[in-house]
């Protein structure tokens, strides 16, 4: 297992994500075939790219940890980008009510310690919608948590690449202009 | 067999005398125990155990994350074997400082030792086949819950985990369901600690809820940034594809884009929009999604930007929003028409230096 902030990480993340913007933009081409199927809408491609990112960051990561595993199986089936994006939706439908319940929540009971305990495992829940691969019953909380540490270490990578990656294209596109 | 050292405090002899029992009736067990291979194990396992692969992981995640350099895989795991020895040892110190004067903690001190060379030794035999065997992937459903009700699995399964010494403490019950329930609270706890540390602001929180709570904030932030910034880049260049960086990396060949239409009159627009982007950061703008988020937990290159941005103009943030009202439109392919014919004739070396500049 390699360290997330590690060069070979980078270099392997950015490898990944190049590759399966390509392999979208590739799949898109195909299955439009006419002459302006490059054109996605804005939606579309930020689908893409966001898809691709978290595939080449679980790919790059390596095996060793649970998340990887539940973002690379549904994206490696046939139709990528459709289920990539219904996953996606359904997480962040997922996440919304279960926070909102979490947050909502007071208890009628009269004993502290239960209510705190209610709180404690509506979070855990919660915590598990957000962290890919915790919505498994076999996960228990000790390795939730050790999950949930790795994948924040490996997206903070993440959003370093991507930053980086944007801020070049952006650089490179504005040199041009100007 | 009780030992029980010098105590400086009459007021403690009371104390004493108690875990003196508590720790004869172990030392008592173990002395049974060192003849008895299976009962051992058996006994570790009530004690509780800590799974051996966890620690490389634990440590190389954390260590990584605080800017230690990496290691291998093969290192860790090495590492690992040390560290869950003295990780034993450290314990039983641990809890002889809670309580015991210094005799006492001599003899206790010892006495792991002794427990921890026997592990050790144990181990050594059977490190080898686990380091070799090492399938990340069958750890986890493979380990034992650390329930004593499991004994008989983890005598079975004795070959792929190591044991940590756990001491009962004073006043608290010595039942193996209740070491065993200890040693998972406390590997939680462990945990959190560690979280708290990766989570920035987390460490003025007290208690389990707080803590969950800011590390799904944290989360959440996190895969909104990647959203905004997939959304950016995707924003930046209207045709998804990389040929030109993928001539860089990969020597691939691909379809060259299809060229839009330019509109010459937007091109001032985008002139603009794109100078400030490179000025401001692009979450102390005034896109909504990342407004608050940003503000939470501001990446650490945007500490620079942000104090440079806010002197802007405002009309500058007027044109970049409505810019930004305008991204997220559908109909905005147009305005990036102006990005993509100029980006058809990008030079190869630019986004090169860029790139290999930031990385």
């Amino acid at each position: 297992m390699q360290g997330p902030s590690t060069k070979s990480f980078r270099q392997a993340f950015l490898e990944n994500l190049l590759i399966s913007l390509q392999l979208q933009q590739e799949h898109t081409s195909k299955h439009d075939s006419s002459s302006l199927g490059a054109a996605m809408s804005l939606h579309e491609r930020k689908l893409a790219v966001k898809s691709s990112a978290d595939v080449a960051m679980a790919a790059a990561r390596g095996p060793g940890a649970r998340w990887t595993r539940a973002i690379l199986a549904p994206a490696s089936s046939a139709c990528k980008v459709q289920r990539c994006r219904r996953i996606v939706i359904r997480c962040r439908g997922h996440k919304r009510t279960l926070k909102r319940s979490a947050r909502g929540g007071g208890g009628s009971t009269s004993n502290g310690g239960e209510v705190a305990r209610r709180l404690v495992r509506r979070r855990t829940m919660a915590l598990r919608e957000v962290i890919p691969g915790g919505r498994d019953a076999a996960v228990d909380e000790a390795t939730l948590l050790r999950e949930a540490m790795d994948y924040v270490v490996h997206l903070r990578a993440q959003v370093d690449v991507l930053r980086q990656v944007s801020e070049a294209v952006q650089r490179s596109g504005s040199s041009i202009l100007q | 067999m009780a030992h029980i050292g010098g105590g400086p405090l009459s007021s403690r002899r009371a104390q004493q005398q108690e875990t003196s029992v508590v720790e004869s009736h172990f030392q008592g067990l173990l002395d049974d125990v060192m003849v008895d291979d299976d009962r051992y194990r058996a006994l570790y396992g009530a004690f509780g155990y800590l799974q051996q692969q966890e620690w490389p992981d634990l440590s190389s995640a954390c260590y990584a994350g605080f800017g230690a350099p990496p290691r291998a895989a093969q290192e860790t795991s090495n590492d690992g074997n040390s560290f869950s020895c003295s990780g034993s040892i450290s314990s039983g110190d641990g809890d002889s400082r809670k309580r015991k004067p210094d005799a006492h903690a001599n003899a206790k001190k010892t006495l792991s030792q002794n427990d921890c060379k026997r592990t050790r030794g144990k181990q050594q035999q059977l490190c080898d086949p686990d380091q070799n065997a090492g399938a990340a992937g069958k750890r986890k459903p493979e380990r034992p819950r650390p329930s004593s009700r499991k004994k008989p699995e983890v005598a079975t399964t004795g070959e792929r985990t190591d044991y940590i010494h756990v001491r009962a403490r004073r006043g608290q019950a010595t039942d193996s369901h209740s070491l065993a329930e200890r040693v998972r609270r406390e590997r939680i706890s462990e945990r959190m600690r560690y979280l708290q540390e990766l989570v920035p602001g987390c460490d003025k929180v007290t208690g389990k809820a707080g803590m969950l709570d800011e590390i799904i904030n944290y989360v959440q932030s996190l895969q909104k940034q990647v959203e905004f910034l997939s959304m950016k880049i995707a924003a930046s260049n209207p045709v998804v594809n990389f040929n030109i960086v993928d001539d860089l990396f990969g020597g691939r060949r691909l379809n060259p884009a299809m060229a839009l239409p330019v509109h010459g009159q937007l091109d001032p627009s985008c002139l603009q929009m794109s100078a400030m982007q490179q000025m401001q950061h692009p979450q102390a703008a005034g896109f909504g999604l990342e407004m608050m988020v940003g503000n939470q937990y501001p990446p650490a290159q945007s500490a620079a930007a942000t104090p440079a941005s806010v002197s802007a103009g405002a009309s500058v943030e007027s044109c970049l929003d409505v810019n930004g009202a305008a991204a997220w439109d559908i109909g905005s392919q147009n305005l990036f028409a102006g990005f993509d014919a100029q980006f058809q004739s990008v030079q190869s070396d630019c986004l090169l230096d860029n790139l290999k500049m930031e990385m």
